[in-house]
């Protein structure tokens, strides 16, 4: 009888049995890797590919939509996408699951240096080794793919420049506007920054706003007006920083230009958001990611513009969003399937689908001709501002490895300058200083 | 059979090494726990503390950390934010909370909900309570300016200032200029949050004093103000300890509110501790150090600097504070 076994042993061998029991359940949950694994799959099961991302709610569905499309499709893998919280808890969890030895396949890598940290510590295999493979992409299939992207991605590896993540959820920074405002003060939509200054000053007085921008300070902007002026963030060899150069003394003066002119005033995080709602300022700058969030808690009230980012002396404007990266720790049959995913994801078929979708952009220009791109058009003929600034964009040099010590000392310069505290020369050549000596090492 | 507990009792006594072992099994829990969550973790980090280590273990580079925080300015400069924020947050919740408290134990109209509405805070949800302050201190359209705005006196731009209180005035420059207005505000909402915790706590103490001694005194022709500083302050001394040393430790360790109130959760953290890093306590600086820099052995360094300062702050105030508490009975 069963019960009469159980209590015929021994207290030891109970507890040699119920520790074992117990011990072997938390190796097998804690130690063994997230990623794929499973020596006793059977040899035609397909491959586990487990792919931690941050995209939450219906973004979240969306991925969850396609990556069973992929699925259906590619039968010799099956891709496990997981939501493990917003960027910063996921670089928190790749931290823990680098210390644990235990890293996913595939990870969506969220800005802020996360890339290059990843490949320092040697984690990556770099994208760029698929890409040249046998089941990699043509040159024409990768020079259809946006170049801000292309250079997004690649970063120096053994002295050589080497896409090293995979474009993914991307967007830019664009220019809103209350187009029922504008309208009604028979304003034009501003095109140039002094068309913005212009325009903000007759909303000001005719009491319609209290000012014309709400703006968090942050780089991103400056980095803009700084590519508009002709210059550029870092050398062309990465070593040195070039903000404090005369585009960039021009682009921070007139950031404080429009601070002591009241036109712009400074938020913190996103509250501009809510003053742009509540048409206590007419503009503000965002990535075009924005748009859904602003539409959403405006409920119709008036009539919200998107347009491509005012233009300086040339255009320019700044690339955001994460990128998607593969980790040299993952089974090789697992990163065949990381890539095959990533490759698949940025066809047009399936980058139109989740650019209509998500809002964010379609990685590749041919996608620009797919069904659901045209029905977006067609429906939201807005969405097209954020193309159109693809062309003149530049990502921030998030592939620098240092860029994530030296961005927030060039933040604080930006601040020091615009309220006035020190003069935007002496500002940015004290942040150079300190950028140049992290990037000597 | 059924043992009844003087014959367990005796077996125990003609063994000796099996009471011994049940006393072990009975710590075994704690101790595995205490063992695999804060003794491990704490020998392993003075381990990682002493590499250059990223991501993963890079180099030995022995002290090179503890040497490099020597000479690091972000790190002393976060070192007197949280001196800032320790002086300002510290005597301020024991004096509220002693205020509140002993009034409270008055026999007043309305006390059970008076102790509920001081309580309130500390049971409210830190990052709720946050963005709920964030918005009455919002410098463009914020409840507080908008007050200011009415009564017609200046709006300053509170979280948003990086300028001291003083240097506002035009006086006092640099480091001695004192605490920025951010920080003022971050400590204003900390004393607020943890009032009403010091005040119940000063309210066991209260009432664990007996009637008679307050009873005794006022036979004596004690009263008022003499019968707190001579009977109730002294009987709440080891209160008043107990919160001096809880409120340092929690008040250097603080990170939720901080990060909150100044910008968490955008760049990755990285924007937290702002304007201008005058509100950037030690934890901030430890937390986008390790998260946002991805300079972990260099992050924990600092975790063990703040660790010592801590430990030893902690032995000046038993050493001081032992001497001046009288504890009832003893």
């Amino acid at each position: 009888m069963a019960l009469d076994d159980v209590t015929r042993i021994g207290r030891r061998t109970f507890l040699r049995r119920a520790f074992g029991a117990a011990g072997g359940l938390a190796l097998d949950g804690w130690i063994a890797p997230r990623g794929s694994g499973g020596s006793a799959a059977a040899a035609d099961a397909p491959v586990p590919v487990a792919f931690w991302h941050a995209n939450s709610g219906p973004l979240g569905t969306i991925l969850s939509d396609l990556a069973g499309q992929f699925n259906a499709s590619h039968p010799t893998y099956r891709l496990q996408p997981e939501f493990v919280g917003n960027y910063t808890a996921l670089n928190q969890k790749i931290m823990s699951s680098v210390a644990a030895g235990a890293q996913p396949d595939a990870a969506q890598a969220g800005a802020y240096g996360a890339v290059a940290a990843y490949l320092r510590a040697g984690l990556l295999v770099p994208v760029q080794r698929f890409a040249d493979g046998p089941d990699g992409l043509s040159r024409s299939s990768l020079a259809d793919i946006f170049p801000g992207f292309r250079e997004d991605n690649t970063y120096r590896v053994e002295h050589k420049a080497a896409l090293v993540s995979w474009p993914f959820n991307k967007s830019v920074l664009v220019f809103y506007y209350n187009g029922t405002m504008l309208k009604s003060l028979g304003l034009d939509v501003p095109r140039t920054w002094d068309d913005v200054a212009a325009a903000s000053e007759k909303a000001m007085r005719a009491g319609a706003v209290a000012a014309g921008m709400g703006w968090t300070p942050g780089s991103e902007l400056f980095a803009a007006l700084l590519y508009q002026n002709g210059g550029r963030l870092l050398s062309m060899d990465d070593t040195s920083v070039l903000f404090h150069a005369e585009a960039g003394v021009r682009a921070l003066a007139f950031l404080k230009d429009l601070y002591d002119r009241k036109i712009m005033y400074l938020t913190k995080q996103f509250d501009w958001q809510n003053d742009l709602v509540a048409q206590k300022i007419c503009f503000a700058v965002s990535t075009i990611v924005s748009q859904q969030y602003i539409q959403q808690d405006l409920k119709g009230a008036w009539d919200l513009g998107v347009a491509p980012l005012p233009a300086g002396a040339n255009k320019a404007t700044i690339l955001f969003g994460s990128n998607g990266v593969i980790f040299a720790k993952a089974r090789p049959e697992a990163q065949a399937g990381a890539w095959a995913f990533f490759k698949w994801w940025a066809e047009p078929e399936q980058t139109a689908l989740w650019a209509a979708r998500s809002h964010y952009l379609p990685l590749r220009r041919s996608a620009l001709a797919m069904p659901p791109m045209r029905d977006l058009f067609a429906r939201d003929p807005r969405q097209r501002a954020a193309l159109e600034s693809l062309d003149y964009a530049h990502p921030m040099p998030d592939n620098v490895a240092a860029w994530v010590r030296i961005d927030p000392l060039l933040q604080d310069a930006i601040t020091k300058a615009v309220v006035g505290l020190q003069a935007p020369r002496d500002a940015l050549r004290e942040a150079a200083a300190k950028a140049n000596a992290i990037l000597r090492g | 059979m059924v043992l009844t507990g003087v014959s367990a009792a005796a077996r125990l006594r003609r063994r000796p090494g099996r009471g011994r072992l049940a006393g072990y099994l009975y710590l075994a829990p704690a101790a595995v726990l205490l063992a695999a969550f804060h003794i491990y973790p704490l020998f392993y980090g003075a381990y990682v503390s002493l590499f250059r280590w990223g991501l993963t273990r890079e180099a030995f580079v022995g002290l090179s950390n503890y040497r490099a925080l020597l000479h690091d300015a972000d790190f002393w400069r976060a070192l007197l934010v949280t001196t800032y924020y320790v002086i300002g947050v510290v005597p301020a919740e024991i004096v509220l909370g002693f205020t509140v408290a002993y009034l409270l134990s008055q026999r007043i109209h309305g006390r059970a909900a008076y102790r509920l509405v001081y309580f309130l805070p500390y049971i409210t949800s830190m990052v709720a309570m946050g963005l709920v302050w964030s918005w009455i201190f919002n410098a463009n359209f914020g409840l507080l300016n908008a007050l200011l705005r009415f009564l017609h006196l200046p709006t300053p731009r509170w979280l948003l200032e990086p300028r001291s209180i003083l240097a506002l005035l035009h006086f006092g420059r640099g480091l001695f200029a004192g605490p920025s207005l951010a920080l003022v505000c971050v400590t204003a909402v900390t004393i607020w949050y943890y009032t009403g915790f010091h005040a119940v706590v000063y309210l066991a103490g209260l009432t664990a004093i007996p009637t008679e001694i307050h009873e005794a005194a006022r036979l004596d022709g004690a009263g008022g103000f003499g019968l707190l500083r001579r009977i109730t302050l002294p009987l709440v001394s080891p209160t008043t300890f107990f919160l001096a040393v809880v409120a340092t430790i929690g008040a250097v360790q603080s990170f939720a509110i901080v990060y909150t109130l100044t910008g968490g959760g955008v760049s990755g953290g990285a924007e937290a501790g702002g304007p201008l890093g005058t509100t950037r306590v030690v934890t901030l600086f430890i937390f986008t150090t390790f998260y946002t820099e991805f300079r972990v052995g260099y992050a924990t360094a600092a975790a063990f600097v703040v660790f010592a300062i801590l430990l030893a702050l902690t032995a000046l105030q038993m050493r001081i504070g032992e001497r001046r508490v009288h504890y009832l009975g003893g």
